[in-house]
């Protein structure tokens, strides 16, 4: 009697779950204001902002490569190599912290980041602030921006907001869950039904597909271990908290525009979709997926690509 | 001295002013309601939050957006916190305040890694919760797999029971262990299916006690304590900031009081001043506008003063010379009065013996007849009787040359008569004047100007004496009568007219000759005004008059019709 009671619970929370769908669209329009959108693409796009003027935000989060560089691990100043892969900026505004490892709060904290590591930009804000003064374009637009001119917290901001304005709404898998049911098909369909069986929803969920809450890599099956050779990059949030809990914990990175953002993982060693997911279903989830299932789950991934400026990202 | 002193009272005023003022603004009532309701807004939002938390657990959240939102929110919430200058509202003295915030703040950062923490295993835990049956009935479609079916259906019942309520796990472990136990011998699928359901199982197993002991750690770190304990310590740090402001707040309200009815009164002065001002101004302007004007009349009024001086001063002249002459007349009045008697007594006397003489001749007459020639005085004698006797055919004559010359005599005294009047009334100064006496001794002197041509008519009524100065007053008379008769080229009358008029004398002297020109009629006061030619006439006659009778407070007008004639009309109060 109690088992049937609760096989009624459990049946009644889970058509709960199938009423309301755990992804959400990104909307289509937001409120930015376009002069500092402006500013914040300039000072994105400019490599004055690392130490020998080789190096932009741009560089590693390249538009065109889906807001990332296609690399492993990016490339920083004097052609060094980086501890991590590069995650796309695009949505970068929806992710609930930033940094794999989650270390910033806000993208304007972010902004820090980059422009100090040694193996990235490596600047600091002095040396930044001298370079920009000097220009004076951009006296100018700060001074008609921002009351105090050029200022860390408004290069901060500006950027950040250029990285806001960095969303891609209107993915036909946005348009399928704002009611067109046309705009996938029944494969791409089979392929969520599938994504949200297999249990990838536990995590990657939400409007940012991912992107805002942390979760241990190698839940069931350690991921790590098998892998071999860990990094500093490996151990995650520890490298923030300290706590053995957080070891090996990273922000689940967003979906959205998986296609085009290869390779995957913190450590980029997932070259195709079909890998990623291949070493998700068996570290977070304990089970090894059939080849046409995970077929279909890529193809359903591949729907999450969406536009920027109108134009569909490749 | 006074203007130092009211700078040192305005200096103090305000310094006080402003004193009170930052006493009173230590209590900054809408900052701390502000922080009183940020601390509100963030017991809501905590409340939210865990509402989120439970619900994820009991999957009716399917995304952590909506917590993920929360905690920005939270964030945010907490940097306007931090942003309120609590020193400024609630003064140096919130160390206490301080601490709980620190402690508030680190348990609600120490509440949000538990959260986190949540977030990642529940999302395991629900993952193989809900992937369980789904395990099992994958195990249970391969082959060979019935003898399972009854372990495998109590792990499934004990495992999901466990899922939502406390359960023994020992339980469940020996359900797990049982069901490896009995695949071992299976085929290499069943095996694997059976390590899968126990993989998860066993996740179940861990992260189910897990995710409790998360919960109640979230649970224990409830902040909402903290932060009812917080706004308690702001609502008593302000609350004695208010206590300390009070008396100020009532020195602040009775000082303005005082100032408002300072500035009231300033005011008021400020505005009675300012009529006064605007009321001078005024009166400056219509001055100025006024002043040509002014200085115009005034000018008039100058000249006409100077004229009036030169009138006095020929009036002056002109009195001193009929004083003088008054003078002289008295002095020859007297010296002929005595001759004129002697003589006028010595004629009387002549006619009184020439009548007598008459009479002897008469009587010689009628006896010379009887007288002889031859007598020898006889012829001699009749000749002289005969000489006589022209003398009487001229009898009537002599008598009438003696009455001539007594009459002439007479008309003489009376001249005198008159000129002593004249003089003695000049030499007294104001008397009682009977008019008519002064009209007479003046028609008199004016007699020879009369000749043949001109009649007087005297209408005189019955009229008191008049205080006056008489010889001025016929001087007045005189004149007229004078101009009166120039008046008249041929034949005319002047008639003089007397009568009382109110408490007014009226002497009326009327001639018809002819008359004053419309166009002089005004100036014929005027001193030196006169129309007759150069050396007749000295133009002062009738402005002396007009001057008299100003004097003696009466008044002197004309009326005239040219060619009919002119009327002067003297008008002298009785009372004086």
């Amino acid at each position: 009697m109690l088992f049937r009671v609760l096989i009624c619970i459990i049946l009644s929370l889970m058509q709960n779950v199938c009423a309301k769908e755990p992804i959400t669209p990104i909307p289509l329009t937001m409120d930015l204001n376009p002069d500092k959108v402006a500013l914040g693409q300039l000072l994105f796009e400019d490599k004055r902002l690392s130490h020998d003027n080789t190096i932009a935000c741009v560089s590693c989060h390249d538009l065109a490569k889906g807001g990332t560089d296609q690399l492993s691990h990016s490339i920083g100043i004097n052609d060094t190599e980086g501890d991590i892969n590069a995650p796309t900026v695009f949505n970068s505004g929806f992710n609930f912290r930033q940094f794999w490892n989650g270390r910033a709060a806000t993208l304007e904290e972010q902004v820090h980041g980059p422009i100090h590591h040694p193996k990235e930009m490596g600047s600091h804000w002095i040396e930044v602030i001298n370079k920009l003064k000097k220009d004076q374009a951009y006296l100018k637009k700060f001074k008609a921006l921002y009351p105090q001119g050029i200022q860390i917290q408004n290069i901060k901001e500006a950027i950040a907001l250029y990285e806001r304005s960095l969303f891609t709404p209107n993915a036909r898998f946005d348009q399928y869950l704002r009611g067109n049911h046309k705009a996938i098909s029944s494969d791409e369909k089979k392929g969520y039904t599938l994504f949200k069986q297999y249990g990838c929803i536990a995590c990657h969920q939400g409007m940012n597909i991912g992107g805002n809450l942390y979760q241990v890599f190698g839940v069931l099956n350690n991921y790590f271990e098998q892998r071999g050779n860990i990094t500093q990059a490996d151990l995650g949030r520890f490298t923030v908290t300290g706590k053995e809990y957080d070891r090996y914990r990273f922000k689940v990175p967003s979906l959205r525009n998986v296609e085009i953002t290869a390779p995957y993982f913190h450590d980029g060693s997932a070259k195709t979709l079909k890998e990623a997911v291949d070493i998700m279903a068996f570290h977070q989830l304990g089970r090894t997926i059939p080849e046409h299932e995970k077929q279909l789950i890529v193809i359903f991934l591949k729907t999450l690509t969406g536009t920027y400026q109108g134009v569909l990202l490749k | 001295m006074n203007k130092i002193f009211t700078n040192i009272v305005t200096v103090l005023s305000v310094i006080l002013l402003i004193f009170l003022y930052q006493k009173t603004q230590l209590v900054d009532t809408e900052q701390h309601n502000q922080v009183i309701s940020t601390l509100g807004t963030l017991k809501q939002l905590e409340a939210v939050w865990i509402n989120q938390v439970l619900h994820s657990r009991l999957a009716l959240n399917n995304n952590y957006d909506a917590m993920a939102d929360t905690w920005i929110t939270l964030e945010t919430t907490h940097q306007r916190w931090q942003d309120f200058q609590l020193k400024r509202i609630y003064g140096e003295n919130i160390a206490h305040a301080e601490y709980q915030k620190t402690a508030y703040l680190a348990q609600i950062t120490k509440r949000r890694e538990y959260i986190e923490q949540f977030k990642s295993v529940n999302a395991i835990l629900s993952n193989s919760v809900r992937y369980f049956p789904t395990a099992v009935s994958e195990l249970m479609r391969l082959e060979d797999t019935k003898l399972l079916v009854g372990d495998v259906n109590a792990l499934l019942s004990a495992v999901l029971r466990y899922s939502l309520l406390p359960e023994k796990e020992t339980q469940i472990q020996k359900l797990i262990d049982n069901l490896q136990e009995k695949g071992a011998l299976s085929e290499q699928d069943i095996r694997s299916q059976i390590n899968i359901i126990a993989s998860h199982a066993r996740t179940i197993l861990k992260y189910r006690p897990y995710i409790d002991a998360i919960l109640e750690q979230i649970n224990i770190l409830s902040t909402a304590q903290k932060i009812d304990l917080l706004t308690t310590t702001y609502v008593n740090l302000q609350d004695a900031r208010l206590n300390e402001s009070t008396p100020y707040h009532q020195m602040l309200m009775v000082f303005s009081g005082l100032l408002l009815l300072l500035i009231l009164f300033i005011a008021y002065r400020l505005r009675v001043s300012y009529t006064a001002l605007n009321r001078a101004n005024q009166q400056l302007k219509t001055a100025n506008d006024t002043l040509e004007q002014r200085v115009t009349e005034r000018t008039r009024i100058l000249s006409h003063t100077l004229e009036q001086l030169k009138d006095s001063q020929m009036q002056l002249v002109q009195s001193e010379k009929m004083a003088s002459l008054g003078q002289m007349v008295a002095g020859l009045v007297h010296e002929i009065n005595t001759p004129l008697g002697y003589v006028k007594s010595n004629i009387q006397l002549i006619q009184t013996i020439f009548s007598n003489l008459k009479h002897v001749l008469q009587e010689y007459r009628a006896l010379i007849v009887n007288i002889p020639d031859h007598i020898s005085n006889g012829k001699k004698l009749k000749t002289q009787i005969e000489e006589f006797d022209e003398l009487k055919e001229d009898d009537s004559t002599g008598e009438e040359l003696l009455k001539d010359a007594l009459y002439g005599l007479k008309q003489i005294f009376e001249l005198v008569i008159n000129l002593k009047n004249f003089s003695r009334l000049d030499l007294s100064n104001i008397s009682k004047v009977d008019l008519h006496e002064g009209l007479n001794s003046s028609l008199l002197i004016a007699k020879h100007l009369f000749k043949n041509k001109i009649t007087i008519n005297k209408q005189y009524g019955d009229i008191p004496k008049v205080k006056c100065a008489p010889s001025q007053i016929n001087q007045v008379f005189l004149n007229l009568l004078t101009n009166a008769v120039q008046a008249i080229e041929n034949k005319g009358s002047i008639i003089i007219t007397t009568r009382v008029k109110n408490d007014h004398v009226l002497v009326l002297i009327q001639d018809n000759g002819k008359g004053i020109p419309k166009k002089v009629l005004p100036k014929i006061f005027d001193p030196f005004f006169t129309t007759k030619d150069i050396g007749e006439g000295t133009g002062m006659g009738l402005s002396i008059s007009y001057k008299i009778l100003q004097e003696h407070g009466g008044n002197i007008e004309v009326t005239s019709q040219e060619g009919k004639g002119t009327t002067f009309t003297v008008s002298l109060p009785t009372g004086i």
